[in-house]
């Protein structure tokens, strides 16, 4: 609280809020987090977040990263082109793509506008209504149950 | 001593405050000892820096606010729709920010004990909506300035100032019938 605040109802809420102690924390808090750092220390390197990896498989693990990066920078058409050339069953699999996102493509087009339109509406309406009804289902059934018992035990 | 003996002692100096925090920013005993859990999971991640620092509780506070005000805006912010629909007029709400007068504290609770006393004050800090206990904890408990909230909620000066102003005088109309309607008004 800032202390040149004149306003006394401030002054006097700070008080009281500021001369309450802190509460005690569940007896269960402290065995769980230790058990939970046991469990965590036992996973194997590859399961622990990077900084805990051993450092020659960072560096392993940085080297393979940047020839991914590099891979990746070298263009994949250019890369795949280049394999389709030393292979016939890769050429193959090229045109077979090819011709595959070309029928997709053209049954996409054929499909007149107002009945793409129509379906993109009604998965719309499905989903607010989907959300509507758990969300009425959830008030009458659960939350109200679960209001009943903290005014219970309150 | 051993790091993990070390770290259980650092904890059980420091669970109160972090589960405090939480629990006044969540008002959710449960939830809060899930965050006080993370808080002190991280804790442990750097505990070979905190351990040696003096300003650790300071950290460990700061890091309980982030991941109570997370918690708060992601996830039950997705289940707003599911629980709180009835926001208008919801307890707590002063329509028209009537103006409420708080005598001393030592008028205030004169004829209850501490013990009674604390009950009371978090049981209706509990009782707060969200959107004012939040701001309200911040300023209260963690000293932040308005604009500090401000800027921590994402919410106009202007409404961080009326919710706290409305969570005192919920905070006062929550006490009125404990403490005597005529220190109150």
């Amino acid at each position: 609280m800032p202390p040149s605040e004149p306003d006394p109802a401030e002054r006097h809420i700070h008080a009281l809020l500021r001369a309450l102690p802190d509460r005690a924390a569940p007896r269960a808090l402290a065995p769980m987090v230790l058990a939970e750092i046991r469990r965590l220390d036992a996973r194997p390197w590859w399961r622990r977040p990077y900084s805990f990896w051993p450092p020659a498989l960072r560096g392993v693990f940085l080297l393979l990263c940047a020839a991914a990066v590099g891979a990746l920078a070298a263009g994949p058409t250019r890369l795949f082109g280049a394999l389709a050339r030393h292979s016939e069953s890769l050429a193959s699999l090229q045109s077979l793509g090819a011709s595959l996102g070309g029928s997709v493509r053209d049954v996409f087009h054929a499909i007149p506008a107002p009945w793409l339109y129509g379906a993109i509406g009604t998965v719309a309406a499905c989903y607010a209504a989907l959300a509507a009804v758990t969300a009425l289902v959830y008030r009458m059934f659960f939350h109200s149950k679960l209001r009943l018992s903290r005014r219970l035990s309150a | 001593m051993s790091p993990q003996a070390d770290f259980a002692t650092f904890m059980l100096n420091y669970q109160d405050m972090v589960f405090t925090c939480a629990a006044r920013l969540l008002a959710d005993d449960a939830e809060a000892e899930d965050i006080a859990q993370e808080v002190f999971l991280r804790a442990h991640d750097h505990f070979r820096m905190l351990s040696a620092s003096p300003t650790a509780g300071g950290w460990l506070k700061t890091v309980t606010t982030r991941l109570c005000l997370n918690h708060l805006q992601r996830y039950r912010g997705r289940w707003k729709l599911f629980s709180e629909l009835r926001q208008p007029g919801a307890e707590g709400d002063a329509p028209g920010g009537a103006a409420v007068e708080f005598p001393s504290p030592d008028v205030f609770f004169a004829a209850m004990d501490a013990a009674d006393r604390r009950e009371a004050l978090e049981r209706a800090l509990t009782r707060l909506p969200d959107r004012q206990r939040v701001p309200l904890v911040l300023f209260h408990f963690e000293d932040m300035s308005y604009e500090e909230i401000s800027v921590k909620l994402g919410h106009s000066l202007a409404k961080v100032k009326t919710d706290i102003f409305r969570a005192r005088a919920g905070l006062a109309r929550a006490l009125a019938p404990i403490s005597g309607e005529s220190n109150l008004t």
